[in-house]
């Protein structure tokens, strides 16, 4: 019932993923989303929420470590489900790129499957980054809507 | 070439006759579209003296295997055997008589008497089926262009179609779940178009539709005898996805669950081992409640 398929992380029935709370000196209530991978392109993202806003305390992206603690703008969170099947996501703009970071989950069928996710998209062109099992989300706690 | 005639059986173990065979072999060119990989046959009437050996063979339990269905593809192609009909219902559609979608109809949401008349079916209250249809909706049952609601789901299509389009088409037809690969809205009904020139019933098995997102793959849980049927009545009307959602619930045996009020259950029952992480069983009852209230 339990695998592990590439960098995603497999959930064996129901696995609740502890809220995180940050310490106080890096601004943020708490970590709704942590992802690293190495592969297809080498990922580090920490995003955070403090009070009503989010922001990335972490975000290096192929190499390149990417604008960090600003607050972000025209942020939405989303969410899709379906017999057996919850995907929670959060959509942004940064620095000119949509990032998608997602949180799913599908007991449709066995072994059931939890993915965690970021797609960074600009123009037409799209990087797509499965975590790695150290992930974390808690974009289920985040109320659907647009934050700003 | 609207239709395979062959007087007797071609390929493994088969008799073999070189018309035959040619007409397999100009058959398998019309078609190659759906066995991906597969080159163009010569149209030779010959298998070779190993017929096990042969390309036509080859594209022949390619054929089984990804558009028949076949576990264990033969690679006989018996005189109106299920390969032989399988290859005509393709060659027909080839032939002009390619499945379109039903049309888009103007739909109102279900009212109360349709409530009343399914809460009195499944023996709960109205308030009880107002609750799971609200909690379980996915909002909207159609896209403002009136067609249903879809999400076009391509590992699903990949494992009905047995991964034969992943590397030939990969943004419909992946191994694994890729959010990257979500159109998303309206333009999913482009994926969706895409996936149905490959592959009619499993490109229709593959999205999600309506109101309550049910799986084209589930439509015989639903009540229906054909996914085409199914896909019928998500055009149809609100009240038809209503209705499947229902026939969904039943076969599932969650109706007793809705009848006692057990939103656990319900909610473990249909939303899975999440359900509480995600407080379906919560939001259920608060659903109810507000239904309840006189």
């Amino acid at each position: 019932m339990l695998s592990h398929k590439g960098i995603k992380a497999v959930l064996l029935g129901t696995v609740l993923l502890t809220s995180t709370a940050c310490s106080a000196n890096t601004g943020c209530d708490v970590e709704v989303f942590r992802c690293k991978s190495d592969t297809p392109k080498p990922i580090t993202l920490t995003l955070c929420k403090l009070n009503n806003t989010f922001s990335l305390q972490q975000f290096m992206f192929d190499g390149t470590a990417l604008d960090t603690g600003k607050p972000l703008t025209a942020v939405t969170k989303d969410s899709y489900h379906r017999f057996k099947v919850d995907e929670h996501s959060l959509t942004f703009v940064h620095n000119g790129q949509q990032i998608v970071l997602s949180e799913y989950f599908s007991a449709e069928f066995e072994p059931y499957v939890k993915t965690l996710s970021v797609t960074l998209q600009q123009g037409d062109t799209k990087h797509y980054v499965e975590c790695d099992e150290s992930a974390q989300s808690q974009l289920k706690t985040i109320k659907n809507g647009s934050y700003n | 070439m609207s239709s395979l005639r062959i007087t007797q059986s071609v390929g493994i173990g088969g008799i073999n006759n070189v018309n035959d065979i040619k007409a397999v072999q100009t058959a398998l060119n019309t078609l190659l579209a759906l066995i991906p990989a597969t080159q163009k046959l010569a149209v030779d009437g010959r298998l070779g003296s190993r017929p096990e050996n042969s390309k036509t063979v080859a594209a022949i339990q390619l054929f089984q295997r990804v558009v028949t269905g076949l576990v264990r593809p033969d690679g006989k192609i018996d005189v109106n055997g299920r390969t032989h009909r399988s290859i005509n219902t393709k060659l027909n559609a080839a032939g002009g008589t390619v499945y379109q979608l039903p049309p888009v109809q103007a739909s109102t949401p279900p009212t109360d008497a349709d409530y009343a008349a399914i809460a009195q079916t499944l023996g709960c209250e109205v308030a009880a089926i107002k609750a799971v249809a609200e909690v379980e909706s996915a909002g909207d049952a159609y896209f403002s262009n009136g067609k249903p609601k879809i999400l076009f789901e391509a590992h699903i299509f990949s494992r009905l179609t047995n991964r034969a389009f992943d590397a030939s088409h990969p943004n419909i037809s992946s191994r694994t779940w890729n959010r990257s690969l979500y159109a998303g809205g309206i333009a999913e009904y482009g994926r969706l178009e895409e996936a149905l020139k490959l592959n009619v019933s499993a490109a229709l098995q593959s999205a999600s539709w309506g109101r309550f997102q049910i799986m084209g793959f589930n439509y015989q849980a639903c009540g229906y005898t054909t996914v085409e049927a199914f896909v019928r009545d998500m055009f149809s009307s609100e009240t038809k996805q209503l209705d499947a959602f229902v026939g969904f619930i039943k076969h599932n045996s969650l109706d007793g669950y809705l009848k006692n009020k057990d939103w656990a259950n319900f909610a473990r029952g249909y939303n899975g081992p999440e359900y509480a992480a995600n407080r379906y069983d919560v939001k259920m009852r608060e659903a109810y409640e507000k239904y309840a209230k006189p």
